[in-house]
């Protein structure tokens, strides 16, 4: 494959491409749906094409090619070309890049293409069997993703190299319903590796507890409205350091000068106890990768440090306008999608707090639990984050369950309130668009933080 | 190729299979910064095979290059049937049978784009937008056209083809508080796509949510929803309610709800797959069913909900011809998606007054233009959305313009406590919604 890659990779630079890259991607996944003991889905799908990326004036072409035929994969070739030239951006020549080369295997213990899919499906059917733990319990799902993929690339820096990523989630979903009512409640396992990512839970204590817990959820009450002291759970707080810390140290956002964050290198951004990083090395986190998808080795970039803002995500092309070292970030959902740069594993790092300490201290308050989604304002720096349920806090103790609640604000205004950041630091994995679209695995997390955030929910 | 996959099935044991393949077309330009940035050529194939053995069934899809691709696929829905449990329900694929829709939504002139046709209709939004004063920081234009076939072993044998323009773009104003603005475009046609329009409205409403401010207090007021945003609110909310699966697994709020008052008399929903202003418009279903147009919600009674193959089989009854694969915003790799019952475009009926009209009739009343994300909780309804712009209105004319609230509500109470229904219906996505006006909503200040 590389060899036919290569000869892309000089069919662009002959035409005039004065950097290229031609990519080529093998995913091979397998899902199993399974909801009230039925299997609802047993697919295999396959995904596999090259990419084709040139760039001329600081314009980008992109073209594929599903056939792996040299000749079809020189003539996309030579569209990438010319679809560059159609662009009208400016900017500036990449500096030299190390070429890397080497067949990369991903690290694990037991690859799930050596378990036969029966486990796999008996896993998933305990799974949504645990969950049917009281007459309250009216749906019962489970949800078993694995994605194997194979990446070869070559690009005008010399580069030709391939490596595998392997990941795999485990999810449980069960709704309850009484009088009238429906609530929903999830749980999951994943992460980067082998089959060894999903042995590391009792089956039967996620599907029981998560069951539970969507039959607690009937007894939630309304959330209080307004400005209050909130403890959000590391889920919670990996939202604020990913949709809006995060997203808007994305550097291309910085660039075209769309992120809050442009000219904030060196200043004080957030409480002294705050420090967050993007580390797609984290070993078996959802979002670590061995290399991002223009070749460059993923690495842990310092967003804050003790309250001061210290840097951006870098792609090659960010990194050259800002005269930083590319740090990893380029990403693409797959061979036939943009590339932007985006996260990895963002997290806020540990304080020293204990969740007792924290809340007892809050006179009232509530303490989220789970999220459902968050998203993005890079250049107003908002926040929103969508908690599952809380809990209420009154006088230092936690009291009634709350209903799903959505918490906003500006996200400086809330790291400037936050006074105590927990010991402890979780990752939460998911995937991430940047709008509505281009979708890459990641995590992000933190540790308990409490802060004053204007929240609301029906 | 559809042939070859479908007697591999057959070679390999299959009592029933079935093939949806599709090859797409897909011309993007990006806009980064008032200028082109990206400019996309793309071409993918593939198909996706569902296999039967008796009521066991697996599935596989694969982008195809190569007969040998196809027959990978075919092998692998195969083994995967062989090694699943038998269904409780689901034992025949759709028979063949003839269509009385037959919308058309190809554009000639979208098969054929080129992305120096694109940049041109982008950079002419761009320059519109600086004219009046904003910078479009973000955008994009797309044009897809897909050809789509059914094939089974049941003789089912359908086509269909079409194509989708989608444009996305996201504006601001200079200085150290900026206001944003957005704007999309879906249709299955380029010549509405009317880029001058787009880039004053993304002009306009960036510098109003720069003037925009928090809000002193919370207000409980009726609540007028714009179909940019209140498009995909429904699409979330009834397309989930509405849904045959939903209802038989009881996430649905409208299960066995059937034959009552889920609404306003005031409302009526359709989903129409013959609306040749819509991107899924199509004869059949992406099960080969024949599809037809079904009141969901008439005068604010619940009327019907969507069935593909699988949601009928439990219910002993045959398809609507709801089976659905495909988004209306995305022409690559369509053959990937797996079947589920769903909506083509949900046409809510319009009311007899302008936007301007209706809202000037009202006392006091709150207008949202953006928010988030505009997403709401399928299973309860339940939403709390960050808003980025909205307006006071007091007999129509702007208050205050505000930004950084809550907007709490449920949209299923909401649909039922409908105030007014505006006539400035739009395309949006798989909806096709007009401006609606509800009580009960709060917006929550900061």
């Amino acid at each position: 494959m590389l060899d036919v890659l290569t000869a892309a990779v000089e069919r662009m630079r002959e035409q005039g491409a004065e950097f290229c890259d031609a990519r080529h991607q093998d995913s091979n996944d397998l899902i199993i749906r399974v909801s009230d003991a039925e299997v609802r889905a047993l697919t295999d799908a396959r995904l596999a094409g090259i990419g084709l990326r040139a760039r001329v004036r600081g314009s980008w072409g992109y073209a594929t090619s599903v056939s792996t035929d040299r000749k079809d994969v020189l003539e996309a070739a030579t569209r990438a070309v010319r679809a560059a030239r159609a662009g009208t951006a400016s900017g500036r020549p990449f500096p030299e890049q190390r070429a890397r080369t080497g067949e990369h295997r991903a690290a694990l213990k037991v690859h799930p293409s050596t378990v036969a899919v029966e486990e796999k499906l008996a896993m998933v059917k305990d799974l949504d069997s645990y969950q049917k733990v009281s007459d309250k319990v009216v749906n019962t799902n489970a949800v078993y993703m694995e994605e194997v993929r194979k990446v070869s690339l070559a690009n005008s820096f010399g580069s030709a190299l391939s490596w595998e990523d392997v990941r795999l989630r485990l999810v449980a979903t069960t709704v309850a319903a009484d009088a009238g009512r429906r609530e929903m409640y999830f749980g999951f396992m994943d992460g980067t590796g082998g089959m060894e990512v999903l042995r590391k839970k009792d089956l039967q204590e996620m599907g029981s507890s998560i069951a539970k817990e969507a039959v607690v959820m009937l007894g939630a009450v309304k959330p209080p409205s307004g400005p209050v002291t909130c403890i959000t759970d590391p889920v919670v707080t990996g939202l604020l350091a990913h949709e809006v810390m995060g997203h808007a140290s994305e550097a291309d956002e910085v660039v075209k000068r769309r992120s809050f964050l442009s000219d904030k290198v060196g200043k004080v951004v957030a409480n002294e106890q705050i420090t967050m990083v993007d580390d797609g090395t984290v070993e078996g986190a959802f979002g670590s990768l061995p290399f991002d998808d223009e070749g460059t080795p993923t690495s842990r970039t310092v967003i804050i440090e003790d309250g001061v803002y210290k840097g951006y995500m870098h792609s090659l092309e960010t990194a050259a306008e800002l005269d930083a070292a590319p740090t990893g970030n380029a990403r693409a959902q797959d061979f036939g999608r943009r590339m932007w740069v985006r996260m990895t594993n963002t997290f806020f790092e540990a304080g020293d707090w204990t969740l007792e300490e924290m809340i007892e201290g809050v006179k009232f308050g509530v303490i989220t639990d789970r999220m459902i989604n968050g998203m993005e304002d890079p250049v107003g720096g908002g926040f929103e984050a969508k908690a599952l349920r809380g809990f209420l806090i009154e006088n230092g103790e936690i009291t009634r369950p709350v209903r799903s609640l959505t918490l906003t604000g500006r996200a400086l205004d809330i790291l400037r309130t936050t006074d105590a950041v927990g010991d402890r630091v979780q990752l939460d994995a998911g995937m991430c668009g940047k709008g509505t679209e281009d979708y890459v695995p990641v995590s992000s997390g933190g540790p308990y933080s409490r802060s004053t955030i204007v929240v609301g929910g029906d | 190729m559809a042939e070859l996959a479908l007697r591999a099935c057959q070679a390999e044991g299959a009592t029933q299979a079935e093939v949806f393949a599709a090859a797409g077309r897909t011309v993007s330009v990006y806009v980064d910064d008032g200028r082109i940035k990206n400019v996309e050529e793309k071409a993918d194939a593939g198909l996706s095979v569902r296999v039967l053995m008796g009521r066991r069934i697996g599935q596989a899809s694969s982008t195809c290059a190569s007969a040998e691709d196809v027959e990978r696929c075919a092998r692998a829905a195969s083994r995967l049937a062989g090694l699943a449990p038998a269904s409780r329900t689901f034992d025949r694929l759709p028979s063949p049978a003839s269509a009385s829709l037959a919308p058309n939504n190809w554009d000639p002139l979208v098969a054929s784009l080129e992305g120096g046709t694109l940049s041109e209709l982008a950079l002419s939004a761009v320059g519109a937008a600086e004219a009046r004063g904003a910078k479009v920081s973000k955008g994009m234009v797309r044009g897809g056209a897909v050809e789509t076939l059914v094939r089974n072993t049941n003789g089912v044998d359908a086509d269909n083809r079409y194509t989708a323009v989608y444009a996305d773009f996201g504006s601001m104003t200079s200085g150290p508080a900026p206001g944003e603005g957005v704007a999309s475009y879906t249709s299955p046609w380029l010549e509405g796509f009317d880029p001058y329009c787009i880039g004053a409205s993304l002009a306009e409403q960036a510098k109003a949510a720069a003037r925009a401010s928090a809000l002193p207090s919370s207000l409980r007021l009726p609540v007028f929803i714009v179909p940019h945003e209140l498009g995909d609110m429904l699409d979330a909310q009834i397309g989930a309610a509405a849904s045959a699966d939903a209802v038989h697994r009881q996430r649905s709020p409208w299960a066995g709800l059937l034959g009552q008052e889920v609404a306003s008399p005031k409302v009526t929903i359709v989903d129409d797959p013959g609306d040749p202003r819509a991107v899924l418009s199509a004869p059949y279903d992406d099960e080969g069913a024949p599809t037809t147009a079904k009141p969901v919600v008439e005068n604010g009674v619940l009327r019907s909900y969507l069935y593909d193959a699988y949601a009928s089989s439990v219910e002993g009854r045959e398809p609507s011809g709801n089976g659905l694969r495909r988004w209306p915003n995305d022409s690559q790799y369509v053959f990937r998606g797996g079947v589920k019952p769903g909506h083509f475009n949900l046409v809510v009926s319009p009311g007899t007054q302008g936007r301007e009209r209706m809202l000037a009739s009202f006392d006091r009343c709150v207008l949202i233009e953006k928010v988030s994300f505009p997403d709401v909780n399928p299973v309860t309804g339940a939403f709390a959305l960050e808003v980025r712009l909205g307006h006071v209105l007091d007999h129509g004319s702007v208050e205050r313009s505000f930004k950084h609230a809550l907007l709490v509500g449920n949209l299923v109470e909401g649909l039922k406590n409908v105030v007014a229904i505006g006539r400035d219906a739009e395309v949006v996505r798989s909806t096709i919604v007009p401006t609606i006006g509800m009580e009960g909503i709060e917006v929550v200040s900061g």
